[in-house]
């Protein structure tokens, strides 16, 4: 038998840290449904997602019964819209988006993403219909997600999308403003988009990966922070080196489980495995947070000086221990800092202690960018793509993934809230300094040229 | 292996041609002997040639318990008896409950080391009940063929919660491996590694042993034994 005190501790993670799975996402490919005729098209794209994902979930709740272990969602990643509307006028874009909603809710899946176009160069003629049916595509379906990338390390940023994605942003959030501009949550904008990314709402089939394949995303922050707060009531002397060491040894366990069960779950379905996505993606509830991950290595108030340097670490240790455990890591792979999905960071968000301009910091050495942060209605697009602009700078300069996910809340001040619920969560309105400001700069479009990759500083 | 030669006759070193007689039935029966070995090699035969005849007998293995109260040395004497008795030791497995030592173990001895010299020698000299039954000739298929699950119950200490479960297992035809409880402040926790035989439906098992825990009102949990491999060690699966 394994010994005792080993099993122990995996029951623990399980029954008191709330150890589960959090995403297994399977990836279609569509481009073998691209058809000049739409109804054709539209036909293929229902079968090709029924006849790939018609037992996902059935077989998701089998190898959860195995293991004991909950898998929390189970979705699809479609690849890139666009493609199959190259051939097909404005007029494709929403009945595309309903079959792919219709399909989603027929294979039992609560969302897909991949209602997406990728222009960090340039505009192809299906990139642009795409964009610009977003605000029609996200307050007409229930399912479906969409994601945009802008910018690239080898491209640069394409400032006309950023220009361009202020402007669908806004429109999105009015066309949902009865549900606080929800629709704008099921948006996101990115800089270096991975193609194997199986977190919701940015999840989609990139190019280069196989026909179908399983990408896992591992369970939330609430078990980190548990073995965090034992380590540290157990052994008052601790250091940070042992914190890190705590958090690579938890990340291991957790990355495993999802190594695991998403292999079974890609054996059993006959498809590809992917990769084992690293992130902490937190969720409302409470203990499931990374913000207080970094309460408990001692910021008392998120946003604090400190912040940055507490979430860079949480952030390497994460992947250092999940790398160690996985012979297949990707996606993004880090720690996730949505403020209204993370009960703590919204929480610091209301009391004033955590700023958009902090967030944007932290986001340079973590996951994943400016993520689910509610502003002020009236924040003009200019300043809503200016936001953009600067956090793909991050991404471009740094090498790495960031994204911009923000709901300009229609009707609503800085001191009011917006309540999306579920796993989408509530926050107080966060403030946009200097809104108006960078309207001249915007307008200048064109390209942010690729950066040099040497004299690092 | 005894091997002996006896010839019993004063006229063999009387002459040549009776030396060479002699060192010629020698080498036959050698041979004989020699093959008689080689033929029954995997069997673990043992031969040996007695009053002119070649004689084959198996060596002894027993498989011996051992309990006594917990002191320093019981491993030392018992292995100290085997050795005098000539045994190997093949197998052995140990714990201790409540200040109760207790050990299984294997061993193979000489051919006419019989159960009662083995359990009179370890009883000597360890203070011990003792308990030697025949071991089987290969070791034996498992009970049931399955997959290998854990089973944890965790609740407030009351009599009959083992009773209940193993119960359940015996009803099933499923085995029990190991199990492993524990109570400490009145928080009962045992730990039970049980093969699911491939006709049955986890999902079915885990509905009928948590309704028995919900009568028993404690938490219990069925889980494939791969989970705890995986989170605990290099290894991603649990080797068979």
């Amino acid at each position: 038998m394994i010994p005792t005190e080993d099993i122990l501790k995996t029951i623990e993670m399980i029954q008191v840290e709330n150890l589960d799975v959090r995403a297994v996402t399977l990836g279609i490919n569509l481009l073998s449904c691209a058809d000049p005729d739409s109804g054709r098209m539209l036909r293929r794209v229902r079968s090709r997602i029924h006849a790939a994902a018609g037992s996902l979930v059935a077989c998701c709740d089998e190898v959860s019964g195995k293991y004991g272990i909950p898998i929390v969602n189970k979705r699809l990643a479609v690849s890139a819209a666009s493609a199959l509307l190259e051939a097909h006028g404005a007029d494709a874009c929403l009945p595309l988006a309903r079959v792919l909603d219709e399909s989603a809710a027929a294979v039992g899946v609560d969302i897909i993403g991949g209602y997406s176009a990728l222009v960090q160069k340039g505009f192809s003629d299906g990139d642009r219909r795409l964009i610009e049916s977003i605000p029609d595509v996200l307050s007409g379906t229930s399912r479906v997600c969409s994601s945009v990338n802008v910018a690239s390390t080898k491209a640069g940023v394409n400032m006309d999308a950023v220009a361009l994605m202020g402007r669908q942003i806004k429109a999105t959030a009015e066309r949902t403003a009865e549900k606080d501009g929800f629709g704008a949550a099921k948006l996101v904008v990115f800089a270096n988009i991975p193609e194997d990314n199986p977190f919701m709402a940015g999840a989609f089939l990139g190019p280069g990966e196989p026909g179908t394949v399983i990408n896992i995303g591992v369970s939330g922050p609430g078990v980190i922070k548990r073995a965090l707060e034992k380590l540290i009531a157990g052994q008052g002397d601790v250091d940070l080196e042992r914190i890190a060491e705590e958090i690579k040894r938890t990340s291991f366990r957790v990355t495993r489980v999802g190594e695991l069960m998403g292999r079974e779950v890609a054996e059993r379905l006959g498809v590809a495995f992917g990769v084992v996505d690293l992130s902490l993606a937190p969720t409302p509830r409470i203990g499931d947070s990374v913000g207080e991950i970094l309460q408990t290595m001692g910021i008392a108030a998120i946003g604090a000086p400190g912040s940055t340097a507490a979430v860079a670490m949480l952030n390497d240790a994460v992947k250092k221990g999940g790398l160690f455990a996985s012979s297949s890591v990707g996606g993004l792979s880090g720690a996730f800092i949505p403020v209204c999905e993370d009960a703590a960071l919204a929480k610091a968000v209301e009391d004033g202690s955590l700023s958009l301009e902090k967030l944007e910091a932290m986001t340079s050495v973590c996951s994943v960018g400016l993520d689910m942060i509610v502003v002020p209605g009236d924040t003009d697009a200019e300043t809503l793509a200016a936001l953009i602009a600067d956090e793909m700078a991050i991404g471009v300069i740094n090498n790495k993934t960031t994204a911009v996910r923000v709901i300009p809340v229609p009707g609503k001040q800085v001191g009011d809230r917006a309540v999306f619920g579920g796993l989408f969560g509530e926050a107080g309105i966060a403030e946009v300094r200097n809104p108006g400001c960078s309207s001249r700069f915007v307008a200048f479009g064109g390209r942010i040229p690729a950066p040099l990759r040497s004299l690092n500083n | 292996m005894t091997f002996l030669m006896s010839r019993g006759g004063d006229t063999i070193k009387e002459s040549r041609h009776a030396l060479l007689v002699w060192a010629e039935a020698a080498a036959h029966l050698w041979l004989s002997a020699r093959r008689a070995i080689t033929k029954a090699h995997n069997d673990v035969v043992d031969c040996f040639i007695q009053e002119g005849e070649t004689v084959c007998e198996r060596p002894a293995r027993y498989v011996i318990s051992v309990m006594a109260q917990d002191h320093v040395g019981i491993i030392a004497d018992v292995t100290a008896a085997l050795y005098d008795l000539g045994g190997n030791l093949e197998a052995l497995s140990q714990t201790i409950v409540h200040g109760w030592f207790t050990m299984i173990l294997c061993a193979a001895f000489p051919a006419g080391v019989d159960k009662n010299a083995v359990k009179a020698a370890f009883e000597s000299l360890s203070r011990c009940q003792v308990l030697v039954n025949e071991a089987f000739d290969a070791a034996p298929a498992p009970a049931v063929a399955g997959d290998p699950y854990v089973v944890t119950v965790i609740g407030e200490d009351r009599p009959g919660i083992v009773r209940r479960l193993t119960r359940c297992f015996a009803e099933k035809g499923i085995n029990i491996e190991d199990v492993w409880n524990e109570v400490k402040e009145n928080r009962f926790v045992v730990i039970l590694s049980v093969v699911v035989p491939p006709d049955i439906d986890p999902k079915d098992l885990r509905y009928d042993l948590e309704q028995a825990a919900d009568e028993l009102d404690v938490s219990l949990r069925l889980q494939h034994q791969d989970v705890f491999t995986a989170t605990n060690s290099l290894a991603m699966h649990t080797k068979r």
